[in-house]
């Protein structure tokens, strides 16, 4: 029986490796080792991380990190990738998400993680009119507007020549959206120039590991500067000592977990500590489908928004799809077109059982209310890939997980906006299919309202380059308060991109998610 | 049509002494009977089995797709269903496979509305979780019936009881709407009727419901303050009436039955007292839903505490396991204290991707169950435990059902057990 690294430690490390015990985790015919982390193993890791941070990194050539990254990401891309054909033959037994579903939403979204998304960020410097309204961003396709008062647009003006350097940045990362957190952590600590310090999920130790590994592969000195390993989330006695060493503490995880360490975080910096923390907790998605879009093609591209890591992230249009009335199909019309797009995509990203009976439960529950003796219709699929239900009373609850669809019809999506107000702290994403001369004003709405990523349908589950995030803005946060909002719309021309991720969409039903010339956007 | 002849056949004490394959014959004859009759009369349950591409028709390999989420139970929207009662009955009958043939006026209190419920033929028994939102499951005179007939068959076919000789101290209240509290008190009335003490007098469905949500307004809040001062008083005359029954019936055979924090304190309260409450020593001790809400009690430590207290051999305490969904309970047998799994349930368990788990050996996932004796609502139900069950059956008697090694709740899941409620509602 193979044995696999679930964890990943710079070379310097060698001796304490040698010296430390492991658990055994069994998947397949392989046996994933963790690493059982006492205080002791984590000050001589996190004191060897920044050492060879100094040694290597704080005067590495932001062109040389970038290669490294591109590199890597070429190599993903790959399917003949020894790393990748493990992760997918491991990963959906770790999660039970489907191999397809992987490669779809989370390794293609690593694919941009290359020299021009390095270039971008590293030399990244927003415009003050994003104080005043949406505003495109040079070398992005993408609109950026921040909500702030005065002290916080001189604390983002000061940011450029902030030189502060950080040694150490922390990742906590979630079990929802596996691999994808841990991968940009391990990137933006490296283009910060900081040691970067992953931990992840208990179960799913594997694929930050693999990606560490791929960056050591491209780039040795870089490969020094990494550390992955689990402990038990809430160990003081391994936290502390992490924290402490820590420039930055970045949580994403459950509103629990993520206060939690907030709390911590907190009383270290009142006992004289200086740690930013970046703090991102549960949050819900809305689907809204403007009337002059409500089409069969954009249903497609709710599916796709439907269908992304089954409905966990914390961008899912878990509230469910609201669709204008008097478009080309009416609200109950697009919910059947729906229903036949999740049908065709669901046989080239494939649900597995594991979900299936999620779904079969809370629709349990769902049509057990007495609305479904009329009024409501469920499409199902033959096979049992979805369910989509169209519902006649609108009602706001974050159950759309698993593939079950739920499609309200609304008069406005204007109206829609203005009841997420009492869920404002767990507002982030919308998927969003609106004509180009309807965006600005919906997105300043939306905006005010609390929402921080407006994306394009069909977009939903794959972030993008020059996006703001849960309301913070990537390596930003890092320097400032959290005191500004940021919002970012993720396409300037919306009617453009909604004619090109169709095709994406169509390619996807014909030659699958493993077909090498399938775009990316 | 509903068989009841078939029912009645299947749930009897005789059927865990007989051959499994047979007794199973008979349980999947009545399971496709209840499934179809379910199929045809319960608008819920047909669209639900009509989602998953099944009929009214149903062999035992499908059988692990017919178990509803135990969620169902508790869907209606309304926060206060006494305030909404045309709503709420709506509801009722969307999940009910009886008509139901009034209109409910909803007259104040939730008590009175579950009284005004079971006047007219459907009792809404309810158990809660932490949030307050009430399970209802409507049962029938059928049902109901069928509620007693489990019990007793259950408990004769490990205890042997004398009928209408035993006398019953019961710790659960004489009325409730509470499911726990109302089968406790059915079962004892029917074995030994104008025999049964009860420790409380009754436990109204508004205060429990307040006590495990929370209060929500400020008369509530000053609702819920007097209720906390009360409480303490409530439980220690419970306690003091129990021991004055134990005494009057010192050396004599009966029956204390009650969730397990009232035991320990009982015990408690004789021994600190001083008191003689010794009873005979062929009585027996039962306890039900663990300990929710309360500190728990090894069972080592409870087995010195009832032979010390009561002077009870300890293998005469058993604990029952049951679920507010449920007809049933599963008792432990006197010889190896192992819960039995009754012969007229199915039991299925589930793994962690969902799949059902084959009925071999020694094996632990979620539960669902499929009960064919209940009329009024489908009995095929999937639960918030996991349980480890024996399939081998029992090393220590002759019966020859499967057995039950160990019980947890799902983290997922509420902490609702029946008993939980009641430790909870009488806990400071």
């Amino acid at each position: 029986m193979s044995k696999l690294k679930g964890y990943y430690l710079p070379k310097s490390l060698k001796s304490l490796e040698k010296e430390m015990e492991f658990t055994e985790k069994k998947v397949n015919n392989k046996t994933i080792l963790t690493p059982n982390i006492n205080s002791q193993n984590i000050a001589n890791i996190v004191t060897e991380l920044k050492e060879n941070r100094k040694k290597y990194l704080s005067e590495m050539p932001l062109t040389e990190i970038a290669l490294a990254y591109g590199n890597v990401s070429r190599k993903w891309a790959d399917n003949k990738y020894e790393k990748k054909k493990l992760a997918l033959e491991l990963l959906p037994l770790l999660t039970n998400l489907s191999s397809e579903l992987i490669e779809f939403y989370q390794f293609r979204s690593i694919y941009k993680i290359d020299e021009k998304t390095i270039n971008f960020l590293s030399t990244l410097n927003l415009p003050p009119e994003v104080f005043k309204q949406f505003t495109p961003i040079e070398g992005a396709n993408t609109y950026v507007r921040a909500y702030a008062g005065f002290r916080d647009k001189l604390s983002l003006k000061n940011i450029s020549q902030n030189d502060k350097e950080l040694e150490l940045v922390t990742y906590i990362t979630p079990s929802n959206v596996p691999g994808f957190i841990e991968s940009l952590g391990i990137f933006i600590a490296s283009i910060v120039k900081a040691a970067g310090l992953i931990k992840t999920p208990s179960v799913q130790p594997l694929f930050a590991p693999l990606f560490a590994e791929s960056v050591a592969e491209q780039n040795k000195e870089i490969g020094e500067t990494i550390a992955v390993i689990p402990w038990a989330g809430g160990d003081e006695s391994i936290e502390d000592i992490i924290f402490r060493n820590s420039n930055v503490v970045s949580v994403v995880s459950s509103t629990q977990t993520a206060m939690s360490v907030k709390n911590r975080i907190d009383k270290l910096n009142r006992e004289g500590n200086s740690i930013k923390g970046c703090y991102h907790g549960g949050k819900f998605g809305i689907e809204l489908i403007g009337r002059e879009m409500a089409t069969k093609d954009v249903a497609g591209l709710a599916a796709l928004d439907g269908i992304g890591y089954e409905g966990y992230m914390c961008g899912s249009p878990a509230f469910g799809f609201f669709v204008e009335e008097d478009g080309e199909l009416s609200p109950i019309e697009f919910a059947e077109a729906l229903a036949g797009e999740m049908e065709k995509l669901s046989k080239s990203i494939p649900q597995t059982n594991f979900f299936r009976k999620l779904r079969d439960v809370k629709i349990g529950e769902i049509i057990s209310r007495p609305e479904f003796d009329g009024g409501q219709k469920i499409y199902t699929s033959p096979k049992n890939n979805f369910a989509v239900i169209f519902e006649s009373k609108f009602n706001l609850n974050p159950i759309g997980q698993n593939r079950l669809i739920r499609v309200f019809g609304v008069k406005s999506l204007e109206e829609v906006i203005d009841k997420m107000k009492p869920w404002k702290e767990y507002l982030q994403t919308a998927g969003v299919a609106l004509g180009n001369d309807r965006i600005q004003k919906i997105a300043e709405l939306m905006g005010k309202t609390g929402f921080s990523n407006i994306r394009v349908a069909g977009t939903v589950a794959l972030p993008r380059l020059g996006e703001a995030w849960d309301g913070n803005y990537p390596i930003y946060e890092f320097y400032i308060p959290d005191s500004i909002q940021w919002t970012s719309i993720n396409a300037v021309d919306f009617e453009n991109e909604i004619k090109e991720l169709i095709k994406i969409k169509n390619q996807v039903i014909t030659k699958g998610v493993f077909n090498p010339n399938l775009q990316i956007r | 049509m509903f068989d009841t002849g078939l029912i009645e056949k299947l749930v009897s004490s005789e059927n865990y002494y007989k051959k499994r394959e047979e007794v199973e014959k008979l349980r999947h004859k009545a399971i496709k009977m209840s499934h179809k009759y379910h199929f045809e009369n319960n608008r819920f349950y047909h669209d639900y089995c009509k989602l998953k591409g099944l009929n009214g028709d149903i062999k035992p390999k499908d059988f692990h797709k017919i178990v509803i989420p135990d969620g169902v139970f508790k869907s209606y929207e309304m926060e206060c269903p006494e305030k909404n009662p045309q709503e709420f009955k709506k509801w009722v009958e969307r999940i009910s496979s009886v008509p139901i043939d009034f209109t409910p006026k909803g007259m104040g209190s939730l008590e009175s509305f579950l009284e005004e419920f079971y006047s007219n033929g459907l009792m809404l028994g309810f158990s809660s979780g932490t949030s307050g939102k009430l399970t209802f499951l409507p049962r029938d005179e059928f049902t109901r019936s069928m509620i007693v007939k489990s019990y007793t068959e259950a408990i004769d076919a490990t205890l042997k009881l004398n009928k209408g000789q035993e006398k019953f101290i019961l710790g659960i209240p004489k009325k409730t709407f509470l499911q726990v509290g109302y089968n406790g008190r059915v079962v004892a009335e029917n074995i030994s009727p104008g025999n049964v003490f009860h420790a409380i007098d009754s436990l109204k469905a508004d205060i429990i419901r307040l006590r495990m949500r929370g209060p929500r307004s400020s008369k509530e809040k000053i609702m819920n303050y007097f209720i906390k001062k009360m409480l303490p008083r409530i439980e220690k005359n419970s306690i003091k009436g129990i021991v004055s029954n134990l005494e009057a019936n010192r050396g004599k055979r009966v029956v204390f039955m009650g969730p397990p924090f009232l035991i320990i304190n009982t015990a408690k309260y004789v021994l600190e007292h001083g008191i003689d409450a010794k009873i005979g020593e062929d009585s027996f001790l039962a306890s039900t839903g663990g300990f929710k809400g309360r500190s728990i009690v090894s069972r080592d430590k409870m087995n010195d505490l009832i032979q010390e207290a009561f002077g009870l051999d300890p293998k005469r305490y058993i604990d029952l396991y049951g679920m507010t969904e449920s007809n049933s309970i599963m008792v432990d047998c006197l010889e190896g204290n192992n819960k039995h799994i009754p012969p007229w349930m199915e039991v299925i368990l589930f793994d962690e991707h969902m799949e059902p788990i084959p009925p071999e050996g020694k094996v632990t996932g979620n539960y669902a169950f499929l009960e064919p004796s209940s009329k009024s609502f489908p009995g095929f139900i999937t639960t918030g435990d996991k349980i480890k069950v024996d399939y081998d059956g029992c090393p220590a008697c002759d019966k020859k059902t499967p057995i039950l090694l160990s019980i947890e709740r799902l983290p997922r899941l509420e902490s609702r057990g029946c008993s939980g409620v009641l430790a909870k509602t009488v806990a400071d």
